[in-house]
């Protein structure tokens, strides 16, 4: 019952796949008031197996509830915003605006961004270090930890994609640390 | 205003009816079974938009289109009805939906960006209809002749096909087609699309297209898409053959060739010589045997127009270069062997190479790249949606990332 009221928070591949790369995503699931939710678009774009596999983990625990569109209303709001977006992107957005769910990316491209403030309004989009700070705070996850894991994805890094992700993760972790100091 | 379940329903049935798919085969696609798919067509069971998105794939339609009013059955799936094999094998079905899919994005983001540029040019001919497969040659050896000129080719051999189709908006797309399929031709307002059988030889790949370019330049005006098969050959594909090898292989284009090989002249060449300071008339003289064409000719005639060795002897004939003797002479030793191996003697028999040669005739797919990251650079499609268009186009995630649109941290 009390499940219910927490408020539910839809996750995008990339903010998964962070997540997941900074051993983060157990952990944040259990920061109190909110549970996270997964749509099957996104389950489906988290093809690497390391990572596919702690996903499935996640579900299994209940951490994270895998979630489909199949309402009519639900199907013509995903076919629109496939046009523009992509299909996890499309599929979580079209479930958060449908459900009331906050969602969480740290996208800031001007067509995705329009998109969210359009159909669910900025206050309804959360980003990754916003989470983190609350998951530190209440101390599910340490920030030393979180500097520490990113040490090793550093060292383990191979081809663009990790690097992107990477030089993404060191802002994330830069205003973590700018919002914990703050507070 | 958002249709309801119950009108999605007859929507879906319509839609896989137009392609001509079975519940059956719609099952399988879905990894349902068959009372599951009948049930979600009749709106007793409630569609996922996973299985949204398997459906708009497999029969060639964008999902939205599913929920546009007024709805239009039809669309691409044209295409899927001619071709019925096409449906049967996983393999072909999954390139050809494919292939579908990147047409309808290239449209998509064509309607976005504002630009007309894939609206074909190719003007529409008014023919008389062919009676016998005479007419159909004649008709075939004109057009290709006035095709030419009308694109200013001289009488060159043609280096790249697809960007002469490319030239006249026509997309260009390599697909894994059924064996005995060469081609197939659609139309796909505003677009005109030629497919080629990407598991057939270059040279056959670049002699089907052509092929298909008759179809775009002659047919396609009356029907929405035609399919070319190797052996079935109605008068509309005698003419679209005679076109391409026509259009390939121009008369003066191969008559120069030969000259210069010193083939198929005269005996006696005028060959005028300096004597004690006067120009005296001289007539060279070269044996018969000397101006014969030979199979080394033909290899490397074939190579030169960039056709196969056996649509060149064909050629030769036609033209009434050699006698029906010697073309029957030259396809028993092209049979057993030969021609190849003269290829690989002078190091050129990448012609013969046959499995998907996709880079070298596509342009569909450069495209397709261009206008997403267009798109993307005017924010009219988001990052995530790049790259999904970037794979659909064919590269490899490390290729995607080196792009500076598909980063996260653009700088």
């Amino acid at each position: 019952m009390g499940e219910d009221k927490a408020t539910p928070v839809v996750v995008d591949a990339n903010a998964l796949i962070d997540l997941i790369k900074l051993s983060a995503l157990i952990p944040v699931t259990k920061i109190a008031g909110y549970r996270f939710l997964v749509v099957e678009e996104v389950v489906g774009e988290i093809r690497r197996p390391g990572q596919a596999e702690i996903l499935k983990s996640a579900i299994r625990k209940c951490c994270l509830l895998r979630v489909s569109l199949n309402l009519s209303e639900e199907l013509a709001l995903f076919a629109r915003l496939h046009a523009v977006l992509g299909r996890g992107e499309s599929a979580s957005l079209a479930y958060a605006s449908r459900h009331g769910c906050l969602f969480l990316s740290d996208e800031t491209q001007r067509a995705f961004m329009r998109e969210v403030i359009a159909l669910i309004g900025e206050k309804s989009l959360i980003r990754t270090p916003v989470l983190l700070a609350c998951a530190v705070a209440s101390h599910t996850i340490s920030l030393a930890s979180l500097k520490s894991r990113l040490k090793t994805l550093k060292e383990l890094a191979a081809g663009p994609k990790d690097r992107d992700d990477l030089e993404h993760l060191d802002r994330v972790l830069d205003r973590l640390q700018k919002s914990l100091e703050e507070r | 205003m958002t249709i309801t379940h119950d009108e999605l329903a007859p929507r879906l049935r319509e839609a896989r009816e137009a392609a001509g798919f079975t519940q059956e085969e719609v099952a399988k696609a879905l990894g349902l079974v068959r009372p599951a798919v009948a049930q979600i067509e009749a709106g007793k069971r409630k569609l996922s938009s996973i299985e949204l998105m398997t459906l708009s794939r497999l029969y060639g339609r964008p999902p939205q289109s599913f929920f546009e009013d007024p709805f239009e059955r039809d669309g691409i799936a044209c295409i899927w009805r001619a071709m019925p094999e096409a449906r049967k094998d996983p393999v072909v079905q999954r390139g050809m939906s494919r292939g579908i899919e990147i047409v309808n994005a290239i449209l998509d983001l064509e309607k976005k960006l504002g630009h007309s540029r894939i609206c074909s040019s190719v003007p529409g001919r008014k023919l008389t209809p062919i009676r016998t497969k005479w007419e159909a040659v004649i008709q075939g050896q004109e057009i290709a002749e006035q095709e030419r000129n009308r694109l200013k080719l001289g009488m060159d051999p043609i280096d790249n096909p697809s960007a002469v189709l490319d030239s006249q908006g026509i997309l260009v797309l390599a697909l894994e087609l059924p064996p005995g399929i060469s081609g197939f031709t659609f139309r796909c307002d505003p677009a005109v699309v030629c497919a080629v059988n990407a598991l057939d030889a270059l040279s056959r790949q670049r002699y089907s297209l052509i092929h298909e370019y008759c179809h775009a330049v002659c047919d396609i005006g009356d029907t929405p898409g035609i399919v070319s098969w190797t052996e079935k050959k109605d008068y509309r594909e005698v003419r679209a053959d005679v076109f391409a090898a026509g259009f390939l292989m121009p008369e003066e284009g191969i008559k120069s060739f030969l000259a210069g090989r010193g083939k198929a002249v005269p005996s006696r060449i005028p060959a005028p010589r300096i004597i004690r300071e006067d120009i005296v008339d001289y007539e060279a003289r070269r044996t018969e045997r000397a101006r014969e064409i030979d199979l080394i000719d033909v290899v490397v005639m074939a190579i030169t127009f960039g056709v196969s060795r056996e649509a060149a002897i064909w050629r030769l004939r036609n033209l009434n270069l050699i006698n029906a003797r010697k073309q029957e002479l030259f396809l028993s030793k092209e049979k057993e062997g030969f021609g190849k191996s003269v290829a690989r003697l002078f190091g050129i028999s990448e012609m013969d190479i046959s499995g998907p040669s996709q880079v070298a005739l596509q342009n569909a797919q450069q495209r397709l790249f261009s206008l997403a990251v267009e798109a993307a650079e005017a924010s009219l499609i988001s990052r995530g949606k790049l790259i999904e268009l970037l794979k659909l186009a064919g590269l490899a995630e490390i290729d995607i990332f080196e792009l500076p649109q598909a980063r996260r941290n653009r700088k």
